[in-house]
Order: structure tokens, then sequence, then C-alpha cells
């Protein structure tokens, strides 16, 4: 079902009178890459969108490069053109909105961001802003396994699993655990393959030998996330005689496969009671509120890969305490540096970029310029995200910039708490905050 | 400003390496750790330093001779090498320490697409190199601590130019006895270079222990690595060699960077070399202290993998980089497993009996302090 087309560009100016090329550009991009007739009409609307969105802010002539991303499993669009020619402050989506009736003049960015599965704004110093739409694939129907409820291997290896494999892993997982435990986004065979092949995610599974050599007793999923971390989901257990053994065998492989990489460490997102408790320290836990109302609390348990030869962090007043005692708890060795504001000139107007990931419905804010409005445009941001039904709105907070720890009374002023500490999740350790008013 | 287009200046392969990372000074570890003394468990250093006439060497070195380049391919202490293992002195290249030789061979015998040879859990700069120069390193897993003889031989094609095997291999100790040796060297049958490297071979005493420099006649494509890193205790001065078949040498020597090792070291060299005394002495400590080491941590209840070299390995009830940090705020330094493949172990250096006690003390203090987790839920 995957085509083999992966990417088509398009650089063009920033004018209303190229709309019809880029709908064209984002439409039949959409079909070359097999996406479902109703998902090209959703890509589309959020290309129109967003270039409305665009040309509607422009200042005179800017550039901006268009890419169609084929990712397997899903299409990414990404535009990206110089900050520079455009208010960086119409990249808050708050931007047109008035605070007083939350009414817009324009909502494109809004609007685009609707229509897609994860939306996110990104300001790198190379490439200047970057503004992704990510649609993910529709697969069909896959016919479940009528297999006996639980494997009983004689003897397993781990390794790295073929197509055939990988969709085998999957269907036990599904069979074994529910979406809570073995998410929703991993739950179709095909696109788990999909997504091993575009490379975002790897696996390794427990299997037979011998005669058994096609069963699956097991497996764990990972993902490389950001500058430094690895992000896992699992041990998933599918044997009961031999549980422990495979958990903490495909534990000790996925460590052993991850050890010489740059990543600093790794934690759970997603894991079973069959995590092998001493491979791991609990960083934390987050109460997620769920779209049928319920909560659901999830611990998150990490482990460095690296020896930890210690760094600084910048932190500011009502924070201290929190990283104090998690730094203490896990023998963290940091400087923490305070700083705050002094009277220093501030620019007018702050920008914060967002990712949408609304199967999980969630938004995470992170700053990205200070501004004077800074504590107006968080809340109007917490109020849109309120307004668009998202359930968990979280906000990253890197220790590793000094600017960002001057943010941090506001941001308790604003009803965030700090939840999580990730350890080298940023340039220095990453905070997250949760929204809990 | 210009930018550079650094990913078009870039070979894939140095984008796809990591760089490796050394750890910060002991007085900044000691302030960021909050500890007053440190133990340096982490390297293998030898606890006696160096032998005491390359002491007084250090001690004496004429200041105005730093001003001179020193000999450029080692030529005094070749000669003395040469004379004590009855080889030619062109049969020796030095370089600075012996990871800088691990860098001659490679380059001297790998092209675009050719392959090395070696352990997945064993020393990492043999992948190192081969991976940064833009050459495949196939990593053959370990079995019961030890290389793997038929897997590494299963493991090589038409591309493969070097095996290289760490005897005795640094982390676990074991080693390839002479019988082994023989029968795989046998079998690669002169195909490929294989690099026996002998970084500890001072610490084995076992009478079938191979000499990889008396295997050299009968197999000219054996080359041996030595350091006067760990057991002549010269570490600071990174000083190290390879020596082997006359004309494997001389391929080798036309990557050799020259004026690589310093005067110091090459006059500490001098003095350490026919120091058996030091050796004897080193020995005694290092087994005595292992021996120590190893029934302390079997009465903790803990799995050890001791045999020979001058460290130990330790597993761990417990996540081994968090381990490293709990011992070094009590002012133990060992070195974390994980990346060297070996999750929740840890590497202890044999050390003076003040250091193994602290390293004791410290690790029964942090172990009684985990709190037993339930399934799933991870230790605190």
């Amino acid at each position: 079902m995957n085509s083999m087309a992966r990417k088509a560009s398009l650089t063009l100016d920033v004018s209303p009178s190229f709309t019809p090329l880029v709908l064209d550009f984002a439409e039949k991009g959409a079909m070359a890459f097999n996406m479902a007739d109703g998902d090209v009409s959703r890509v589309r609307l959020a290309v129109e969108e967003v270039f409305g969105y665009l040309c509607h802010t422009a200042k005179t002539g800017p550039a901006v490069t268009i890419e169609a991303l084929n990712n397997l499993y899903s299409m990414e669009i990404r535009f990206t053109f110089k900050a520079r020619s455009f208010d960086p402050y119409a990249f808050n989506l708050t931007a047109f909105v008035t605070p007083d009736d939350g009414q817009a003049d324009n909502l494109g960015l809004l609007i685009g961001s609707r229509a897609v599965d994860r939306f996110s704004i990104a300001h790198s110093h190379s490439d200047g802003l970057v503004l992704s739409l990510i649609k993910e694939k529709s697969y069909p129907p896959w016919p479940e396994d009528k297999g006996r409820p639980w494997i009983s291997l004689k003897d397993f290896i781990t390794k790295k699993p073929d197509d055939e494999m990988t969709k085998r892993f999957v269907r036990e997982g599904v069979r074994h655990y529910d979406e809570a435990i073995f998410p929703a986004a991993y739950r179709v065979p095909a696109r788990m393959v999909d997504m091993i092949a575009q490379g975002d995610y790897h696996v390794l599974v427990a299997c037979g030998t011998g005669t058994e050599g096609g069963e699956v007793g097991g497996g764990i999923i990972w993902r490389f996330i950001g500058e430094g971390m690895i992000q896992f989901y699992g041990p998933y257990i599918f044997d009961q005689r031999l549980r422990s053994d495979i958990a903490g065998t495909l534990v000790d492989a996925f460590l052993s496969a991850v050890a010489k990489t740059d990543r600093s460490g790794a934690y759970a997102y997603y894991t079973t009671a069959d995590l092998p408790a001493e491979y791991f320290e609990p960083l934390g836990e987050i109460e997620y509120s769920l779209g049928d109302g319920s909560r659901q609390t999830r611990g998150f348990f990490y482990r460095q890969l690296k020896e930890d030869t210690g760094s600084h962090v910048w932190a500011s007043g009502p924070l201290e305490p929190f990283l104090r005692e998690i730094y203490d708890r896990l023998f963290l060795p940091r400087q923490i540096v305070s700083t705050s504001f002094e009277g220093e000139r501030r620019a007018p107007h702050s920008v914060l970029s967002v990712e949408f990931n609304r199967p999980h419905s969630s938004a995470t804010i992170r700053p990205v310029w200070d501004g004077e409005d800074y504590t107006e445009n968080l809340a109007g941001h917490v109020r849109i995200f309120e307004e668009e039904g998202l359930k968990n709105i979280f906000f990253d907070l890197d220790l590793g910039v000094p600017w960002q720890a001057k943010l941090i009374p506001a941001l308790f002023k604003s009803g965030f708490k700090p939840v999580l500490l990730l350890p080298y999740a940023g340039l220095a350790d990453v905070v997250v905050f949760q929204h809990v008013r | 400003m210009v930018s550079v287009p650094l990913s078009d200046l870039v070979p894939d392969y140095i984008k796809r390496f990591e760089a490796y990372l050394p750890s910060k000074p002991d007085a900044e570890l000691m302030k960021l750790y909050g500890c007053s003394r440190l133990f340096r468990l982490n390297n293998n250093e030898n606890p006696l330093g160096p032998p005491p006439g390359a002491q007084e060497i250090i001690r004496q070195f004429p200041p105005m001779k730093a001003s001179l380049y020193p000999s450029g391919d080692a030529y005094f202490v070749r000669n003395k090498l040469a004379s004590r293992f009855g080889l030619d002195p062109d049969q020796f290249l030095f370089g600075n320490g012996a990871n800088e030789v691990i860098a001659f061979v490679i380059k001297a015998f790998c092209q675009e697409g050719d392959n090395i040879i070696t352990a997945d859990k064993t020393f990492s700069v043999y992948e190192w190199v081969a991976e940064f120069s833009g050459f495949e390193a196939r990593l053959v897993p370990i079995k019961n601590f030890g290389f793997d003889d038929e897997a590494m031989l299963k493991a090589i094609d038409g591309r493969t130019k070097i095996i290289f095997i760490c005897n005795p291999n640094n982390p676990t100790g074991t080693y390839w006895n002479t019988e082994k040796m023989t029968g795989f060297l046998d079998r690669v049958a002169g195909r490929q270079i294989v690099v026996i490297d002998e970084a500890y071979c001072e610490f084995v005493s076992k009478p079938d222990y191979p000499n990889g420099m008396e295997l050299m006649e009968e197999y000219p494509n054996v080359v041996v690595f030595r350091t006067f890193s760990k057991m002549y205790g010269l570490a600071g001065l990174r000083i190290g060699y390879l020596v082997g078949n006359r004309e494997v040498v001389d391929v080798i020597r036309r990557t050799c960077v020259v004026y690589s090792v310093n005067g110091v070291a090459q006059d500490a060299v001098m003095a350490a070399i026919d120091d058996d005394d030091h050796v004897e002495r080193t020995r005694e400590l290092v087994n005595r202290e292992k021996a120590y080491l190893d029934s302390e941590l079997r009465a903790l209840g803990l799995e050890v993998q001791a045999a020979e070299g001058c460290y130990a390995m330790v597993r761990l009830p417990m996540s081994d980089t968090l381990a490293y940090r709990k011992l070094m705020s009590r002012g133990v330094m060992v070195r974390s497993m994980t990346g060297f493949r070996f999750p929740n172990w840890i590497r202890v250096s044999i050390g003076r009996h003040e250091a193994m006690e602290a390293f004791i003390e410290a690790l029964s203090a942090i172990l009684k302090k985990t709190v037993p987790a339930a399934p799933g839920q991870a230790s605190s």
C-alpha cells in the first residue's frame, strides 16, 4: 500500500495568487502518497488555511518552501520560511484572537490545526520558522488472530522483527493489553510495520526458537525524541511462564541497543507491570484526563545511559523546592543558578510554540521568545486550548535557557504546576508543567 | 556571518557517530557531587603509580628539554623493547597511547566497503575508530563473558580486513588460551590481520595464556598491542605501541603519526621496562585486593565477574548509572557499564585496600537504602 514517492517541495512567494497552485500541490501530493479520499480533503483544507494565514500576515515579498513528506504511516506538510519576513507575534495561536471575547479576525492556524492530527510551530536558528501539519494515514481493517490467550515458549531469543513478526507482535499486544497500556497508535499491525520502516520507531521482540520460531512471547518499542532522550513502551509480555525472564531480557537488549547512541537517557512512556524495577528510577507521575472524562495516572520511569558529569540549571524562586527534591532523590549533580527579571528591557511580544496531539487530547506549549505580554499570551493559549476541548495542557521549560527560567513565576500564577523533570531532555533538564485549573 | 554548510561537508558516517565525552576533571566532579575526597576506580589505573625509576625520571626531567622535539619514532625505546623481547626494533611502532595505534592499523588496511570484526562487549575504541573512519564494525556477541571464536569466524567475509581480540578482555577479564588462540589463527589462515590487544597482559600469570609476540613468527598476520598505561602506571603520559611482522609493520608505518609520543614518556618508559619488581608488587596488590573485593561482593549477594586484569565487574540490583551517581556522592568513582552494553553492571578498578574498603562501604550503604520495588515499580 505504500507509495515509493517520498517527498515533493515547492518554493514560492507568499502571495494569494499562488493559492490554487499550493492547493493543487497539497492535494496531488496527498494522493501520490496514497492518503484516503477524506484525508486528502483534510490536508487540502489545512494547507489552504495556513497559506491564507501566511498571505494575510506576511510583509512584502517573502518566500516560503512547502514540502510534502511521505512518512509511510503519515503525511507531513511542512512550511519553512524566514521569521524576519513576518511579525513573529503572528505565529502565536493567540495572535488574532481578541482577549475579551475570544473572537478571531483570522483563525487560520487554528482551523488548519483542526484538520490534521498533529500540528506544531517550531523556531530553528538555521531554518527559520517551521510550521508542520501531520495527518495520519488510514489503514484497512485487519484480521485478528484466533489463537490461544497465552503463549508458552520453551525458550526464546530477542531480535529485531521482520515485517510479519512485527504484525504478529502487534496482534498479540492488542489481544493482551488495552489502550491505556498498548496505545492506540500502535494497535494497527501494518501501521507499525510502516513506522519501523520509516525509522521513527524501533522494536525488539522475544520469539521462540526452532519450531516455535514464529511465536512472539513479548516485545518492546522505542523511539528517539528531541535531542537527547529515548521514549520506550513496554515491555509487553505474552508468555506467562517466562514473563519475568522475557521482560528482563528485552529491557537488557533494548538498553544494549541504545547504549552507544547519542542519547543520554530513556524513559518509559507506556509501561507494564512487567517492567523490571531494578533497571529504572521513578521520575514522577502525570494524571491525564481522558476523552470519556475519566482520569489516568501514569508513572514515568527513567534511566540514564551515560555517567552524569553534572551541569548547572537556571531556575527561579517557586520552582527551586521542586528541583531540590528531585535532584536529591535522583542524586543528580546540579548547580541551581537563580535568576529573575530585575527591570531589564523586554520585547513587547512573546512567542509561544505549540504542539497539538489531538488523539491524546493534549497540547504542549514551549516558549520561543520572551516578551512583556508573556502572561497574557500564555493565558490566551490556555483559553484557546480549553475552547478546543483539549483536556491536557502542558508547558515544557528548558532549564538550560536562562530567560526561560525567568518565566517560572508567571507559569505558577497562570495555574501551571511542575509535574515531571526530564534530565537532559533539552539544553539541560526540562521541567514539564501541567495546567491544573 | 557566513554559515558553514555542515550538512554538505560532513560525511554521513560522521553525522551518525556519537562523540565520546570524557569525564569532567576530578575537582569539578567533586564539587558537583559534594564529596571531599575521591577514589578513582574507573580507569584501571595502577594504584602504585609508575615504577620508582620512572618516577625519578619524571621528577628530574630537565625543563629545558621540553623545548626540544622528542625522538620521532621512540628510537631508544624501540631498541630497548626489541632487546628485551628478542625482536627487531623496526617491528615496533609507538603511539600516543595504544588508542592511537588502533587508528594506525585501521587506516593502513581498510578502504571504503571494508569491515572489521570484534566483540560487542569489549574495549570500545576498535569500534569507534572503524565507525568514524567510515568502515563497518561487525560486533559479535560475546558468549559466557568471552570472545566467541566460532561466531567471529562466521562473521568474516571478503571485505573483512582486521579482527580485534582483546586478550584478556576488558571488561570481562576472560582470555583465549594458547590452544584457542592458535586454533583461531589457523582457521583465519592469514587472510586477515588479527590484532591481539594485550593491554592487560602483565596482570595475567596463567600458564596457558598466550604471548602474542611469540605467535607472530608462526602467524605473520598477528599484530600485538601493548601499553604503558596499565601495569607501568604511565597513563597520564600516553604511550603505547604495536608490534608485528616486519612487512606488516612497514605498511602500518605509512599511517603512523610520528613525534606523537612526548619526551618525558619515552624517558620514563626507558626506566620502567626492566622493573620486574614493580610488576610483581602490582600483581600481588591486584590479586590480594581482587580476592577481597570478590569475597565482599559475593557476601552482599551480588554476581561478580572477576577474572584476569586489574578490574572486576559487578551486577547490581539497580541502574548502574544511578549507582554511579550515588557512589560519586560518597566519593567513589567507578565505571558504569551501560556504555559497554552491560546494563546494571559496574566495573571497579582494583585499588589499594583503603579504596576497596571505601567502595564496599559505599556500595553496601546504597544497596541498603535501595527500596525493594513491587513489580513494575522502579526502585529508588
